[in-house]
């Protein structure tokens, strides 16, 4: 199966998790992503959920000059963010456990 | 570097141009995020990545563009008015090496009209000038005119500059600086007053008379315009203008900034340069020209003994001993050398001068002092021994004749 096209679907959710904790820029978030094993996760995907999440006013952002380059745009959740992580994730929790469940009963059943 | 810069510029400007649908302010955000992407990757793959690098790590910029707007929920790109791309990188080495040309012209400029003064400033200025006509070019050729910054961040230079000065600016003495720079802030109100003021009474004709307006009008236009300048420069700072207004505020800065070494040197020079250029005594600094009652002028003084013979080489000094050398001098006689004085020894005191003489065939030229010493019934002795001079040639009104 396609990793890639189960990430469609809940990119949102992870975008949202991995900035829970910590404020990130753009690529700081996709290193995060795929150090948390997302691995197949899009560059560009990943800017345009930040867009997303933007423009729905989940993020707020922030430049920060760097030494290395330019500038650096920082994205962080605001409450509102915080609000739709929660709900996205009651939603991720339940639908996970109807999945496990239902693979684990299919897998009793074939038994 | 150079190629490096130029492989991520090109993949932007590729980034920019498939993004032309969405509004403006939705680009100028993407375009930061992915200029700063670019940066990242480029790092990562060494710091000289080529296009084809950069392709094959993030997919053609209308496949990083495409997988973007679907993840950000774009709609799908309306039929979008096709640019030959071919245009973009001729157009991007124009500009910046115009934009480096007129740089360099502009230093040499400067240093030329800080050593020679207001005829020289033309350099400085045609530098300038060249300078912002080629950013104006590259800021309406992208179309993003609403987004001038972000256009001219896109040059492979500027994007150097500002990595350069934010490596400074990290630095603890950069960091310093700029800190020191930012509270001269004041210093700069004052200062750009003071050029718009100077500007301005040079546009309403005349020459300006400064460093300080010597009329109420002058004051007037300066108190005017420092209360302007410090109350716009405070207003930014406390709460900084957005839109066209910043927009405004950096164009009438930067014009300002430009304008500021001309004006100085213009200002430093006003005394000599503008006096001069207004016909005013050249040597205004000399203590002394020599004029009649009436106001009118001595340029030469005609030494006759008692029997009304003309003196010549005559030494002439005032009642301390001091040379009479600072009679009025036209710049265009003949008679002076190139630093402006008749010959006649390191003085200049020695009379009668060499005068200007008109032939009967309008010519002038400059000839012994006897050949042009005033004659008539008003004079010793009447006429001039072996006068044979034709008539209409200069006479007592030598002056008017010359100043014609």
């Amino acid at each position: 199966m396609d990793t890639s096209q189960l990430l469609k679907g809940v990119l949102d959710l992870a975008v949202l998790a991995v900035l829970r904790d910590s404020d990130g820029y753009g690529y700081d978030v996709v290193r995060r992503l795929r150090a948390a094993g997302l691995t197949e996760v899009g560059d560009a995907s990943v800017y345009g959920t930040l867009r997303r999440l933007y423009r729905a006013g989940g993020l707020n952002t922030y430049v920060v000059p760097s030494d290395e380059g330019p500038h650096r745009k920082y994205y962080g959740l605001n409450d509102a963010g915080r609000n739709l992580l929660e709900q996205s994730t009651k939603t991720w929790r339940g639908f996970a456990d109807a999945m496990t469940s239902l693979l684990e009963n299919g897998a009793k059943e074939a038994a | 570097m150079n190629t490096t810069l130029g492989s991520t510029a090109e993949y932007l400007d590729a980034v920019r141009e498939a993004l032309e649908d969405l509004p403006d302010d939705e680009v100028a955000e993407i375009v930061d995020d992915v200029a700063e992407h670019l940066d990242q990757v480029n790092a990562e793959l060494g710091g000289s990545a080529s296009k084809a690098a950069l392709e094959q790590r993030l997919g053609t910029p209308e496949q990083y563009v495409a997988e973007l707007r679907a993840a950000a929920g774009f709609p799908e790109p309306v039929a979008r008015t096709t640019r030959s791309r071919s245009t973009q990188p001729v157009l991007r080495f124009l500009v910046t090496w115009g934009l480096r040309g007129a740089a360099g012209v502009a230093a040499v400029g400067l240093v030329l009209m800080f050593a020679d003064g207001p005829p020289l400033a033309a350099p400085y200025l045609l530098g300038c000038a060249v300078g912002v006509i080629a950013l104006g070019v590259w800021v309406f050729a992208r179309r993003r005119v609403s987004e001038p910054m972000s256009s001219l961040r896109d040059l492979p230079d500027a994007r150097r500059l500002e990595r350069g000065l934010a490596e400074v600016i990290g630095t603890a003495w950069g960091s310093a600086t700029v800190e020191f720079v930012l509270s001269l802030r004041p210093a700069w109100w004052l200062l750009r007053a003071w050029v718009a003021t100077y500007l301005l009474m040079l546009a309403l004709g005349g020459p300006p008379a400064f460093p300080v307006p010597r009329t109420a009008v002058g004051f007037a236009v300066l108190a005017a315009t420092v209360i302007a300048s410090v109350w716009l420069g405070r207003r930014a700072v406390h709460r900084p203008l957005s839109g066209w207004a910043r927009r405004g505020q950096t164009a009438g800065n930067a014009a300002l900034a430009v304008l500021t070494p001309a004006v100085l040197v213009l200002a430093s020079y006003s005394e000599s340069y503008w006096q001069f250029w207004y016909d005013e005594p050249y040597y205004e600094s000399y203590p002394t020209g020599l004029y009649h009652q009436d106001g009118s002028v001595i340029l030469n003084l005609y030494p006759y003994d008692q029997d009304g013979r003309l003196l010549e080489g005559v030494r002439i000094y005032d009642q301390d001993g001091r040379p009479v050398d600072s009679l009025e001098v036209w710049e265009w006689d003949d008679c002076i050398d190139a630093g402006g004085w008749y010959p006649g020894g390191p003085q200049g005191n020695v009379f009668p001068r060499p005068a200007v003489f008109y032939g009967a065939d309008g010519q002038s030229r400059c000839v012994d002092p006897s050949d042009a010493a005033p004659f008539g019934p008003a004079l010793p002795g009447g006429t001039l021994p072996g006068d044979n001079r034709t008539r209409g040639g200069p006479g007592v009104d030598d002056a008017a004749t010359v100043e014609k």
